[in-house]
């Protein structure tokens, strides 16, 4: 073939695809501009992120080296089309997967996948923003190439390992995509051509490890022990009883929140009456894949292992509690959730005319309507859950901003303060102005287990070692004011003086003082490490 | 593109005109540095030279079956490649553009609210003066060469690609190449960032006020010293005096 064949070929595909998914694309870009334009065209900070424009490099540790060291300047908005076009093609290569043709359930299935709440919870992480999307597209593009093409669990395992170097959580997603193919597999075709689809998606599975340990050896990657990346996969299994109990309870609680007898909020915030939206729609799923094996009359062996397949579903979705054994899921890590919602769409859009009889019976006509109020009404929820948390990050931004500059108006007005002065802040624990309000903010108590914004300020005020760097850069990025820190020694030295210890805590008027030529705010009110 | 047009059989002095044309393109898209004898151009300037882009546009649609002798397919496959890579050129150079003119709204956005916090710092020291009210006269007492609001030129390394950049010079704006500047200017985006109404002192007051011993011993903004009430006037001197 030619390279001008091929590229004609490649234009040709490109273009049929925007053809047959235009509606879908057009929707999906609707959803996606309605639900996170808002955050893309301002400027907010989060706990780890207060520079809004620079993408640095992640921790190696953390073993996430697929962008290595490479350190650049991109636009908000620019970012917001990069995501968008990962979506899109992770949509349409879904779509393509499961055979869902009809524009209505494609619609359907982009929206959901685009306002998933994890979104929001996640861009705060400015450096990771691109991480994200681009990790789901990963998995998406290794399992259509495994599934379409006898070989594909060869190139589809560098996809996964890029996947597991850009962040690993969406591993989920795979796993998850994977036991949904098994599912449609095992209701159409026979036991021995699924066992031979099963062996490639897992062949798949073991080589994209294999090449992430070797990109891990092959760029002297050492990984930390933070959130348990050094011992990830590496479970023991008198603790494997324990895992599964935690993963499935876990899923539970997703579509529960703590309603039902469950205590705790473990994910998102979840209503009660989205708590009952949720489970009628599982439910739906379900009794629409019973009515649909029990129609297809396939073999008993495929019953049971297409049961097998449903009841690993939530381990699937939760694989990240499972694997993670050290640290259990958080809301970021919780992407392939949306895919319990995609499924019942994917199971009618296929199989309606089997499960539902003779066309515009009444079981069709109503079910159809359901399936569409249930996702519209969730897809709704994802685009508010979305909203309200950009919102809490703008408020904490202002906040933050607002804060600094009363720090910097009072270090100003400190006899013999200059842009030359260094300062010094006095950090604790259990400073009240940052207190950390992660679940019971008055003004934001729907936002559940937030890791990027859990205080009122984003300062990190409660550890020494970092309220210092901290506020030089935010200072910087948000006043434009560039001063320097005290190091430590000078530090130590402050707080051996009297001076010091006779300091009040900030706000009072004596908690800011000028102690051997630095300026010094105090956050620590000893008085209660005394009691 | 430009050779392939000269396949066609033009005279030769039709070839001189043409080649004298393009060489004067240059002239003609950067005038302004050419008339503007006293200043260059500057990138308000030279919105032209985007014409330069349409150029291979309109000649490859213009000219195409014009030189090839018809839309067959043989003539149209020998523009393959050429059309490809010129929309691929193209789609880049756009999306630079769009990339740059979006910087530029993002450094606005920043540079306000460096200068919206600054003025809010500027003006709590107005109020904390003896004696200050909404009524009382303000004075800035500037030189434009305050170190807060240092020239980033094109070293600001927040924003390291914006080139040339007339409108935000300084990291912090409205603080005056010189007194009358940095007073008026402080009023109007105290009035306009923070919504309060503030008058000024007049150049006449300002010249009485910088004669004064209380001025002469002020210190530079920030310092506690920075900020007095003189002859009636809330005064801040940004002015460094050992400098001049």
């Amino acid at each position: 073939m030619s390279f001008k064949k091929l590229i004609e070929n490649a234009e040709n595909g490109v273009k049929d695809t925007l053809v047959n998914y235009k509606i879908v694309l057009i929707w999906t870009f609707i959803a996606m501009a309605l639900t996170h334009i808002y955050f893309f065209v301002g400027r907010f900070i989060n706990e780890d992120m207060y520079a809004y424009l620079r993408k640095t490099p992640a921790e190696p540790g953390s073993g996430r080296f697929f962008y290595g060291d490479a350190e650049f300047t991109i636009l908000p908005v620019i970012i917001f089309t990069i995501i968008f076009i990962e979506l899109a093609v992770s949509v349409t290569l879904i779509l393509k997967m499961f055979k869902i043709e009809k524009p209505l359930y494609g619609a359907i299935v982009g929206a959901f996948m685009v306002t998933f709440p994890s979104w929001s919870y996640s861009f705060g992480y400015i450096f990771m923003w691109d991480s994200y999307s681009l990790s789901l597209l990963t998995v998406v593009l290794a399992v259509f190439i495994t599934d379409r093409y006898k070989y594909g669990f060869l190139p589809g395992g560098f996809f996964i390992a890029c996947c597991l170097s850009l962040y690993q959580s969406y591993i989920a997603a795979a796993i998850t995509l994977i036991i949904m193919l098994l599912i449609i597999e095992l209701m159409e075709k026979d036991f021995k051509m699924v066992v031979k689809k099963a062996v490639a998606f897992l062949a798949l599975g073991v080589f994209g490890v294999i090449l992430y340990k070797l990109g891990i050896w092959l760029f002297d990657i050492e990984l930390s022990s933070y959130k348990g990346s050094d011992t990830m996969g590496e479970i023991p299994i008198d603790m494997i009883p324990g895992l599964i109990k935690r993963t499935y309870t876990g899923f539970i609680q997703f579509f529960t929140g703590n309603h039902f007898g469950v205590s705790g909020i473990r994910f998102f915030y979840v209503p009660a009456f989205l708590a009952v939206v949720y489970i009628a729609d599982i439910i739906f799923g379900i009794v629409m894949l019973i009515g649909i094996l029990r129609k297809k009359k396939i073999k008993k062996l495929n019953i049971i292992f297409t049961a097998l397949c449903a009841a690993a579903l939530p381990l699937a979705v939760n694989f990240v509690d499972f694997i993670g054994v050290k640290t259990a899921a958080s809301t970021l890590n919780t992407y392939a959730f949306v895919l319990m919602f995609i499924l019942p769409i994917v199971l009618f859009a296929r199989y309606k005319k089997l499960w539902g009889g003779v066309q515009n019976s009444n079981k069709l006509f109503f079910a159809k309507r359901i399936l569409i109020v249930f996702s519209v009404f969730i897809i709704g929820y994802n685009f508010w859950m979305n909203n309200a948390y950009y919102q809490k990050a703008e408020v904490i931004t202002e906040n933050t901003k607002n804060f600094e500059n009363r720090l910097l108006g009072r270090f100003e007005q400190l006899e013999g303060f200059t842009i030359d002065t260094k300062f010094a802040i006095m950090a604790d624990n259990d400073y009240l102005f940052g207190k950390n309000v992660r679940d019971h903010w008055r003004n934001f108590p729907y936002i559940a287990n937030d890791q990027g914004n859990y205080g009122f300020y984003v300062t990190g005020l409660r550890d020494l070692n970092k309220a210092n760097y901290k506020t030089r850069n935010l200072m910087k990025n948000l006043l434009g004011v560039e001063l320097n820190t005290a190091s430590g020694e000078e530090i130590e030295e402050i707080k051996k003086t009297d001076e010091y210890k006779n300091m009040g805590v900030y706000p009072a008027f004596d908690s800011v003082k000028m102690i051997n030529g630095i300026a010094v705010v105090n956050f620590d009110d000893r008085s209660k490490d005394e009691e | 593109m430009v050779l392939s047009m000269f396949r066609i059989k033009n005279k030769l002095y039709s070839v001189i005109i043409a080649a004298a044309a393009a060489a004067l393109l240059p002239m003609a898209l950067n005038f302004i540095d050419f008339i503007g004898f006293k200043t260059s151009s500057n990138a308000l300037n030279i919105y032209a030279v985007v014409i330069i882009f349409t150029v291979p546009f309109v000649i490859i649609d213009r000219y195409t079956y014009r030189i090839m002798g018809g839309g067959t397919k043989t003539h149209k496959s020998n523009f393959f490649f050429s059309r490809r890579i010129l929309t691929i050129l193209s789609a880049i150079l756009i999306g630079y553009n769009f990339w740059t003119t979006n910087m530029v709204y993002f450094k606005a956005d920043v540079i306000k609210t460096f200068t919206m916090n600054f003025e809010n710092r500027l003006f709590s020291r107005f109020e904390q003066i003896e004696g200050f009210t909404l009524d009382t006269p303000i004075a800035v007492i500037s030189d434009g060469r305050y170190v807060y609001g240092k020239d980033i030129g094109e070293n600001y390394d927040l924003f390291p690609k914006i080139k040339g950049n007339v409108g935000f010079r300084f990291n912090i704006m409205g603080l005056g190449i010189n007194s009358q500047v940095a007073t008026i200017d402080a009023k109007i985006l105290i009035e306009n960032l923070l919504g309060i109404s503030v008058n000024t002192a007049t150049e006449e007051q300002i010249e009485e006020i910088m004669k004064t011993d209380e001025y002469k011993s002020m210190g530079v903004y920030p310092a506690f010293d920075s900020a007095k009430m003189i002859n009636g006037v809330a005064v801040i001197n940004m002015c460094d005096k050992e400098i001049n």
